[in-house]
């Protein structure tokens, strides 16, 4: 490879991607494994991960590449503090304008990678598509299938305390 | 979060990585799906959203089926649902008689505690705030 700057991730069905070091760093898994592992021309397998689904997150990250300090900012854990820097953008929504299977595999994978940003930014995605709905609407939404007794779910709008509690 | 593992070679990486969580379903496997997606997503991710919903959407999402009623339903779940109240602006603390399921009913969803008919378009609404019960006109007449 000889560029020490750019780096070579391969998917699980062997798809090879070159990326920018600094793009690759975005997540906190792979940041670790390169310090860990210094100067290197040998490729990264993300085994968890496929290529359309690696395609996407690389996407995500070249675009994000600029906010990318913002995984090592302080309160990375505080709750408030993440609730408000996951702002979707326009290009956010665009970007999870995809078939469900993706959209989850895509934030199931920056889950895995350690991509705070694109976990935040997706969770924040698939809020927004619940939010307000009725549980029809949902299950509609996310292909839930009803398992639930016409007769248990009349009983579900008086059942509002811990089920390991009754 | 974060996975740090000493290594000095990318062979022991492969391993680290390879020991990780298996891999979800290829995509082959999924055409035979018969479990939606949302439910596939570890509890951690799912806590993730959760965190940006409010009570009452957490109410409905433990109405649509049998997994999240469990998932959401659950005394360990409560930090979900507190993260989910942070985001009603102003909502007091619950009261320590009720939990946090029973709280977001009482709160959001109006509904007559003897009859459990909404509420929400009729005039006629007791709250018994002590209590944290409420009751349309017929079910108080009863009483």
């Amino acid at each position: 490879m000889g560029d020490s700057n750019r780096l070579t991730l391969v998917a699980s069905d062997g798809g090879k991607f070159v990326v920018d070091k600094e793009v690759v760093q975005m997540s906190v898994l792979l940041k670790n494994m390169i310090e860990d592992l210094g100067e290197t021309d040998e490729s990264i397998p993300i085994p968890n991960v496929t290529s359309p689904v690696l395609t996407k997150v690389i996407e995500f990250c070249e675009n994000h590449r600029t906010d990318a300090a913002r995984t090592d900012g302080p309160n990375v854990d505080g709750d408030d503090a993440r609730m408000r820097t996951a702002v979707v953008s326009d290009w956010d929504r665009q970007f999870f304008d995809v078939d469900q299977d993706l959209m989850f595999e895509i934030i199931v994978a920056a889950n895995y990678l350690d991509i705070k940003s694109l976990v935040d930014v997706g969770c924040k995605v698939v809020a927004d598509m619940i939010k307000g709905k009725s549980p029809q609407e949902i299950r509609d939404l996310f292909d839930i299938v009803n398992d639930f007794s016409p007769e248990e779910e009349a009983a579900l709008r008086k059942e509002n305390e811990w089920a390991n509690d009754r | 979060m974060t996975r740090r593992n000493a290594c000095d070679g990318s062979r022991q990486i492969r391993s680290v990585l390879n020991r990780t969580k298996p891999a979800r379903r290829s995509s082959v496997a999924k055409k035979a799906r018969t479990v939606a997606e949302l439910l596939q997503v570890p509890v951690e991710l799912l806590c993730e959203i959760a965190g940006y919903l409010k009570p009452e959407d957490l109410l409905k999402l433990a109405r649509t089926c049998k997994a999240l009623r469990q998932r959401f339903m659950n005394r360990d779940s409560a930090v979900i649902w507190r993260r989910a109240r942070r985001n009603v602006s102003g909502l007091p603390e619950p009261p320590s008689y009720l939990s946090e399921p029973a709280y977001a009913f009482f709160m959001f969803e109006r509904r007559c505690y003897g009859c459990y008919r909404s509420l929400a378009t009729q005039s006629i609404d007791k709250t018994f705030w002590r209590l944290a019960k409420r009751y349309c006109s017929a079910c108080r007449k009863k009483m």
